[in-house]
């Protein structure tokens, strides 16, 4: 009980976020370019650029403009987004179902890869496997992602054909038709029973999936590592040791769950980040994701799509922190939320 | 206490017996240096006021859109060009701007010279000259260029209906404006197409938006070198980011929506193939002229004939009444970022008068259309079942290429009325659904993803080679061109700057060098506005600077023409001769062409004249500002 009032109250400070976000995004948009720009083209004569001033309010002091976009919000109109050629609302609907899927699975990969050599790291610390570890981890942080994913794409689709060069389907499937119910591919291919599709959906995520996976598992290694390192010299390790439990469960039982508290906060950020889209691996993988949208839209200056998308990130992250504290509480039982 | 207060008047007092000294002791340094500088230089006579730029020189800065790499290195060999007249004493500076900003210093005139491109709307001269040479014009206006001579030479050529007379009136034009130098035309980009061998019936005509699906063809069968997803089915093009505005014809006034407009209605008539001048009926039976009675003598109107047995992709038959709904709406909604502007500016008497038509946000109860029904229907009316009537407010002989564009693409207008009709509805419905006559039907606009279509097997004159075309948005170059290596699409888009990497490949066949109507030019501002400059220090030019004819030409043979062809457009592009380009109605190669030749250069700008400054108003020396001071 105490847990769901803390829920609910985490959760009402959604609102006062929201709107300090959209306050300094809308100024933020205002201040650092005209909002009309998104709307004018070459051809536009000045009269015709009047009309435009004149239509979406930009001729009006900066807090009356805020005020219809507020009021557009409130009604469930959250503006046309120019770069999407979509009501906002549609656009994140549309775009976040492909990042979250491509998000989820680099997240599982990066975890499962992540905790699995940091672990090992610290077992075998000052062993060649951890010092080749450390390396690659080291690697990873600063591969560019962009150079990751042509090489990936290049080596993995041109030349071996193993995987797709990037989308989310084949072609094929675009001809015979994609079911959409929710957005999500892989939940929206099971409803109507396509299971040809739901594989071929998972063999696109793959090789952007790694792609963005990379710099998280580097992350989640030496994070780990650290953790895992310090859990080990602790005194109850040692009395488990000595007690007599085999070294497994030890080192999977009592030091690993000590571990993850502070790898759960560096995956939570990253979770919290991805979502938010990733331009680069979007767009070398042509994935149809928040990260080109957003790139795109804050390109031509677009302003309704750059203040709906900060919105949506401002809220993911309220999300996932607040899920990450709830998992603090599973974790170290001595945590109490409320 | 009191003998430590200072009096008011001693400490005035004092304060100015200091403040005299300090002046009299400033006054003598600089009288002495002074002094010492023409004791040095005694012997010279002074240096007498240069009277022209080039021994003057000057500062400029130079605008372009930041990220325009193109126009970025334009306006670089500009400032070669020009700095190397006279080193040192002329300096330019280069300066990106986002596309807001430049659309602000546009506005306030403040950008001394900008580098831009146009495309034209429809293929008629008048759509290169009017915006750009009439005092009324969009780009003529903005570098405040007027010249009633010429304005009635545009007016007079545009109501020709003589096409020699015509054409010899805009060569006369040309040849004008070549010696006005009013804008310099930098570049008319040459077409790039790069697809599978496997695909045939590829051609290009500069007045398209991007591809005719209805020519193509490729095998069933799966030829060598094809990967294992062969589809002889499908058509797939991987293009590059960004979405269609609209896809309908009231609304859409860009390339992405346009090929899909031009794939899925038909207008009246289009042009013949690869010609941008011939026009054939589509769905008019014949192209009206004066000779068949379809345009009147003084061309004021326009008679279509349509064809019968003509059907929507929903099965109705298309008359008449189909075309006057399908322009009476795009009158109504009167976007203004819209392409209506050409029907109406010929079709509405005071057209510019009226508003849009206010259908968006929560006033869709009460739509009020921009052109009201009344005045619509003086103008286009359906005569009979099969014949629509148009009436010019003045005659225009380039409606005819109006009516090729996709402003005058046909739709349904039971489909329209069965899903809003003209409401706030139906518009929002119509921007991604179509019902047109074309060989393809519109199936499906994924936002930042794809667009599909498919054949329409009742078409007239026989269903299309492919069966499913889909556009696939490709954002990253090297993944497109990637994937034609590959084959897994049948054709990309490959920037110019990249067309190495698909030249010489087998399996893929490249066609370039006919010219598209695109046009890079560089804007001269004869009015400059000084107070709104964005960095005063880097110009100091007076406002009539570009008044002076003999600093155009000057700027006009200080530019490299073929380097800026061969480095920045990769070969991609030809020296246009003024604004009328290569292939386009009107088009004259007796105009010649600005050479790239420094010596010009130097003798035009010598042969400018630089303002005599008046010596009242003229800048004080220091001497004389101490001075000033001093008796103040």
């Amino acid at each position: 009980m105490r847990l769901l009032n803390y829920i609910i109250r985490r959760l009402l400070l959604l609102i006062p976020v929201l709107l300090g976000v959209s306050i300094i995004v809308f100024t933020l948009t205002r201040i650092t370019g005209n909002p009309a720009a998104a709307y004018i083209n070459e051809k536009m004569s000045q009269s015709q650029i009047d009309q435009v001033f004149e239509r979406y309010h930009f001729d009006e002091p900066i807090w009356t403009q805020f005020i219809y976009w507020l009021q557009g919000v409130i009604q469930g109109d959250w503006g046309w987004s120019r770069t999407a050629s979509l009501p906002v609302t549609d656009a994140i609907l549309k775009y976040f179902p492909a990042t979250f899927e491509l998000t989820i699975l680099s997240i599982i990969i990066a975890v499962v890869i992540g905790i699995l050599l940091g672990m090992s790291s610290a077992v075998r610390r000052n062993k060649p496997f951890d010092h080749v570890t450390r390396v690659v981890s080291l690697i990873g942080v600063s591969l560019p992602i962009f150079w990751l994913a042509l090489i990936l794409q290049f080596v993995f689709y041109y030349q071996l054909k193993w995987f797709p060069a990037g989308g989310r389907y084949d072609i094929s499937f675009i001809i015979s038709g994609v079911p959409r119910f929710t957005g999500f591919l892989l939940i929206d291919s099971l409803m109507v029973g396509n299971f040809n599709l739901f594989f071929n959906g998972i063999y696109h995520l793959i090789l952007p999936a790694v792609t963005l996976s990379f710099g998280t598992i580097a992350i989640v290694t030496r994070i780990m590592r650290n953790s895992m390192l310090e859990v080990l010299n602790l005194d109850y390790i040692r009395t488990a040791r000595a007690k007599g439990l085999s070294d497994r469960s030890v080192i999977w039982k009592h030091a690993r769950k000590n571990a993850m508290i502070p790898t759960t906060t560096v995956i939570g950020l990253a979770f919290g980040g991805l979502l938010g889209g990733a331009v680069l691996t979007e767009s070398i993988f042509y994935w149809p994701g928040l990260g080109r949208w957003s790139a795109n839209s804050i390109r031509v200056l677009d302003s309704t799509s750059v203040i709906g998308f900060c919105l949506l990130v401002a809220f993911i992250y309220v999300i996932v922190n607040l899920a990450v504290d709830v998992m603090y509480a599973y974790l170290d039982p001595r945590v109490r939320l409320g | 206490m009191e003998g430590s207060e200072i009096k008011p008047e001693a400490a005035a007092k004092g304060g100015m017996n200091i403040k005299l000294i300090a002046i009299i002791v400033v006054a003598v340094l600089v009288i002495a240096a002074v002094g010492v500088v023409l004791l040095m230089g005694g012997d010279d006579e002074p240096e007498p006021e240069a009277t022209n730029w080039l021994d003057k020189g000057f500062k400029l800065e130079l605008f372009y859109n930041s990220g325009n790499d193109v126009r970025a290195l334009a306006c670089q060999l500009m400032k070669q060009g020009l700095e190397a007249l006279n080193p040192g004493k002329i300096d330019i500076t280069t300066t990106g701007v986002e596309w807001a900003q430049y659309l602000e210093l546009r506005k306030n005139g403040a950008m001394p010279a900008m580098f831009l491109g146009w495309a034209p709307d429809y293929a008629d001269p008048d759509n290169y000259v009017q915006p750009f040479y009439h005092s009324a014009g969009t780009y003529s206006s903005m570098i405040g260029y007027f010249n009633s001579t010429l304005d009635d030479m545009i007016v007079e050529a545009q109501g020709i209906l003589d096409l020699d007379d015509r054409a010899a009136a805009y060569e006369a034009m040309e040849m004008d404006m070549y010696e006005e130098c009013v804008f310099i035309w930098t570049a008319q980009a040459t077409q790039f197409h790069a697809e599978r061998s496997w695909i045939s019936g590829y051609y290009f005509n500069p007045m398209q938006s991007g591809l005719v699906y209805y020519s193509f063809d490729k095998p069933d069968v799966a030829p060598a070198g094809a990967p294992s997803s062969y589809d002889g089915d499908t058509f797939v093009m991987a293009t590059i980011d960004g979405n269609p505005e609209s896809l309908d014809t009231a609304v859409g006034y860009e390339t992405a929506g346009g090929e899909i407009m031009q794939n899925v209605y038909e207008n009246l008539i289009f042009y013949n193939g690869t010609s941008a001048s011939e026009l054939i009926p589509v769905l008019a039976s014949e192209v009206p002229t004066v000779d068949n009675g379809g345009i009147s003598e003084d061309g004021l109107t326009y008679i279509f004939h349509l064809k019968e047995d003509v059907k929507f992709h929903d099965g109705t038959d298309m008359t008449s009444e189909d075309v006057k709904y399908s322009l009476a709406r795009a009158l109504m909604l009167n976007d203004p970022h819209s392409p209506v502007w050409m029907v109406g500016q010929v079709t509405i008497p005071d057209y510019y008068s009226y508003d849009q038509g206010s259908y968006s946000g929560s006033e869709n109860a009460t739509f009020t259309p921009g052109i009201p029904d009344d005045v619509i229907d003086a103008a286009i009316w359906a005569s009979d079942d099969y014949t629509i009537q148009i009436n010019l407010t003045s005659a225009y002989p380039a409606f005819l290429y109006v009516m090729a564009y996709n402003i005058g693409g046909v739709m349904s207008k039971d489909y329209v009325e069965a899903n809003g009709g003209i409401s706030y509805d139906g518009f929002l419905w119509m921007y991604n659904h179509m019902c047109g006559t074309g060989p393809y039907q519109f199936v499906e606009w994924e936002s930042s993803n794809y667009i599909s279509m498919v054949r329409y097997d009742e078409y007239r004159d026989g269903p299309a080679a492919i069966k499913n075309v889909v556009i696939q948005q490709i954002a990253d170059a090297a993944t497109r061109i990637l994937l034609l290596k590959a084959g897994d699409v049948d054709c990309a888009a490959v920037p110019r700057f990249q067309k190495a990497d698909v030249e010489g490949v087998v399996g893929i066949n490249v066609t370039q060098g006919i010219g598209t109507f695109n046009i890079d030019f560089l804007g001269l501002n004869q009015a400059l506005n000084l107070t709104a400059l964005p960095n005063p220090e880097k110009t100091n030019v007076p406002a009539d600077f570009f008044a002076d004819k003999n600093v155009r030409l000057a700027f006009a043979h200080a530019f490299d023409y073929a380097k800026y062809i061969d480095s920045g457009l990769k070969g991609t592009a030809i020296q246009p001769n003024g604004p009328i380009p290569m292939g386009m109605f009107g088009y004259s190669a007796n105009i010649p062409l600005y050479d790239f030749n420094m010596t010009k250069a130097a003798d035009f700008l010598k042969a400018s004249d630089v303002p005599a400054v008046d010596a009242g108003a003229g800048a004080d020396t220091v001497l004389d500002m101490i001075i000033a001071r001093i008796e103040i």
